[in-house]
């Protein structure tokens, strides 16, 4: 049976088929759209930090009471961390990147407070920083020990002279020309120098635009509760967080070890309305994709049941099975590819909706014709066993009485 | 044109077995008008089943416009019944979704013809069974009568060598019937072998030829006009079958 007819005879039923088209539709829009978003999360979760999330260990100590020396106990516990086996650099800092809390400020190239400053994560941490991180240094220099000072609070700690920024930060500070080697001002209007420029890093906030511009300044920021990065031996990390736990608690009775995690656990808590998002998404779109091929089934199954008759005096008129499986896949790729049609409509004004009311990004286009493929594909899969249950209708069937 | 020999049928089901033929013998001679009569249950639907290629049967050999057609497999017997057969059934069996013109195309599309030779074949068809102006009508829009002529026209595009009917006025008042079969003796009159199952007896007369069928076999066997011989391929074999000539 040619296309013409087929087209017609939908047409003159088009109850069924325009539901079957319509699920298509929707199908194909929601998922599309669904799958874009899924994909920008993994794409989110699956970024390059710079960091060597899984070979690091944040732990978090409180001290107490009035005769506290945080400086020695500083000291004391990265001696400590550094001496045991397994660890290959430890360094105590303001923030921890990726966990969702940290400081930020601004940096201007010129003392001028009324232009516009850069936006950075701020980060105070040792000359041991960037090897406690595993964070690689494109150029310049790391901080020198004697740039390393202790920042009490009952210090007032000047403006540091050498910062390390990322690569990124020096782009928005300076566009045109090597950064390396500037003079850069804080809000204070106070001057640094940047003496290295790390390649790349993220910063605390997963969700923030300027996740990848980073200032760090030399220091050993010692509060009442202090924050300990400590990277380890590849493949020894799981093994060493209750090492490191058991000895921090027992060789310091003047504070308490709130918490010994491992960078990825704190870093996939940051993302796990991401990953929520992922997951609720990639159901629906699964489960929208199982209904839409049930209703297809079910459409053909209904199809073969109620045209017995028809199919029987097709194959009485001279159809083979082939042709019979033919007509079905055929009537099943007419409905799909106006269900397709209708959908890239539909897919083109859900994802402009999303683009303007929820500002997410212009929807990555190639996906439209791997969905319209998936379905196509779906919908032949899903309509092969009805099409050869019609194709087994004996032709006798036509001289059958009703 | 048709020559069955010795053919057995029998439909098994878990607990019982149904002889629908029993060893039946029987020839259908070129531009012959047959008419098969008995009662319900004697055979006439597996008969017109296998003559028209749509089962298959267990035992016998069964020759058909010179191919004898007992072996072949399921595809062959499709193409072969698209190109030697035509098909009257008593519901018409028109597909309600298409219109004349496309309900008379559907077994020439299965024969794969050029679009040009189709659309003269179904003209010409629709134009022998009066029904050229109405090509555009769906079934249901036509009476009994002139549904069963567009499925009398549906079979004659195919330009067929056997026209295979199984009750063609079965469901149709005394006036359309009479037209109905005026339309068939046209067609036999131009020389197309006709095989008809019918009850009517009415009808059967009109027939060149009528073979009465009982339990499955050839029971009784008239030639309608007297003063025509018995084709030789006609006559019955004694002695391979359980049945008498009357003529």
């Amino acid at each position: 049976m040619g296309i013409g007819p087929m087209v017609s005879s939908l047409l003159r039923n088009k109850t069924g088929p325009l539901l079957v088209a319509l699920q298509i539709a929707v199908t194909l829009a929601i998922v599309i759209n669904s799958l874009f978003i899924v994909l920008q999360r993994i794409e989110k979760m699956s970024r390059d930090t710079g960091i060597d999330v899984d070979n690091v260990i944040v732990a978090n100590v409180r001290g107490f009471g009035d005769d506290f020396d945080v400086a020695d106990s500083i000291r004391n516990d990265i001696d400590l961390l550094k001496s045991i086996p397994g660890v290959s650099a430890a360094t105590v800092t303001n923030a921890v990147p990726l966990s969702g809390g940290g400081s930020g400020t601004g940096l201007r190239t010129v003392a001028d407070e009324t232009i516009d400053a850069a936006s950075a994560g701020r980060y105070q941490w040792s000359e041991e920083g960037l090897d406690a991180f595993g964070i690689e240094l494109s150029r310049g220099r790391n901080f020198y020990p004697e740039e390393v000072h202790y920042n009490l609070p009952t210090d007032d700690t000047p403006a540091p002279a050498s910062v390390l920024v990322t690569q990124e930060l020096a782009d928005a500070l300076f566009p045109d020309e090597d950064a390396l080697g500037k003079a850069v001002y804080w809000g204070s209007m106070e001057q640094s120098t940047i003496v290295g420029i790390i390649g790349h890093m993220h910063g605390s906030w997963v969700g923030w635009d300027k996740l990848g511009s980073v200032v760090v300044q030399p220091g050993k920021p010692g509060r009442t509760t202090n924050t300990y990065i400590v990277r380890v031996e590849p493949g020894m990390r799981d093994g060493l967080l209750p090492v490191i736990e058991q000895q921090l608690g027992e060789s310091n009775r003047k504070r308490v070890v709130n918490s010994v995690r491992s960078l990825e656990e704190i870093a996939a808590r940051s993302y796990r309305r991401d990953r929520g998002m992922a997951i609720i998404l990639g159901v629906v779109i699964t489960l929208l994709i199982g209904l839409t091929a049930l209703v297809i089934v079910g459409l053909s199954s209904f199809h073969v049941t109620q045209r017995t008759r028809q199919i029987g005096t097709r194959r009485a008129l001279g159809a083979r099975r082939r042709d019979i499986v033919k007509q079905f896949m055929l009537e099943n790729w007419i409905v799909t590819t106006a269900g397709a049609l209708l959908g890239t409509l539909l897919t083109v004004a859900v994802a402009y909706w999303l683009e303007t009311s929820f500002s997410l990004p212009r929807l990555d286009w190639t996906l439209l014709p791997a969905g319209i493929l998936t379905l196509w594909v779906l919908s032949t899969l899903a309509v092969i066993e009805p099409a050869r249950r019609a194709a087994s209708v004996p032709p006798a069937i036509a001289t059958r009485s009703v | 044109m048709l020559q069955m020999t010795d053919i057995k049928k029998i439909y098994r089901t878990e607990l019982v077995e149904t002889h629908a033929l029993r060893n039946m013998t029987l020839a259908v001679d070129e531009g012959e008008f047959v008419a098969v009569t008995g009662p319900s249950g004697s055979g006439k639907t597996t008969f017109l089943n296998i003559a028209g290629l749509l089962e298959s049967f267990e035992h016998g050999s069964f020759v058909l416009d010179g191919k004898d057609v007992s072996h072949l497999n399921d595809d062959e017997r499709s193409v072969y019944r698209n190109r030697k057969i035509g098909f009257i059934f008593q519901s018409f069996n028109l597909i309600p979704d298409l219109n004349l013109f496309e309900n008379v195309d559907v077994p020439l599309r299965y024969r794969r013809l050029p679009a040009g030779e189709r659309k003269q074949r179904i003209e010409n068809a629709l134009e022998t069974v009066g029904l050229a102006s109405r090509m555009k009508h769906l079934p249901a829009q036509l009476s009994g009568g002139q549904q069963q002529r567009v499925a009398i026209a549906r079979a004659l595009a195919g330009e067929p060598r056997l026209l295979l009917a199984d009750e063609p006025t079965g469901n149709l008042d005394s006036a359309m019937a009479g037209q109905v079969m005026e339309l068939l003796e046209s067609i036999h009159a131009g020389g197309t072998t006709i095989v008809m199952v019918t009850h009517d007896p009415d009808l059967a007369r009109r027939a060149g030829r009528n073979i009465h069928l009982t339990d499955g076999r050839v029971s009784d066997h008239h030639v309608a006009h007297l003063q025509e011989e018995i084709p030789r391929s006609a006559q019955l074999e004694t002695g391979s079958l359980e049945c008498s000539a009357t003529t």
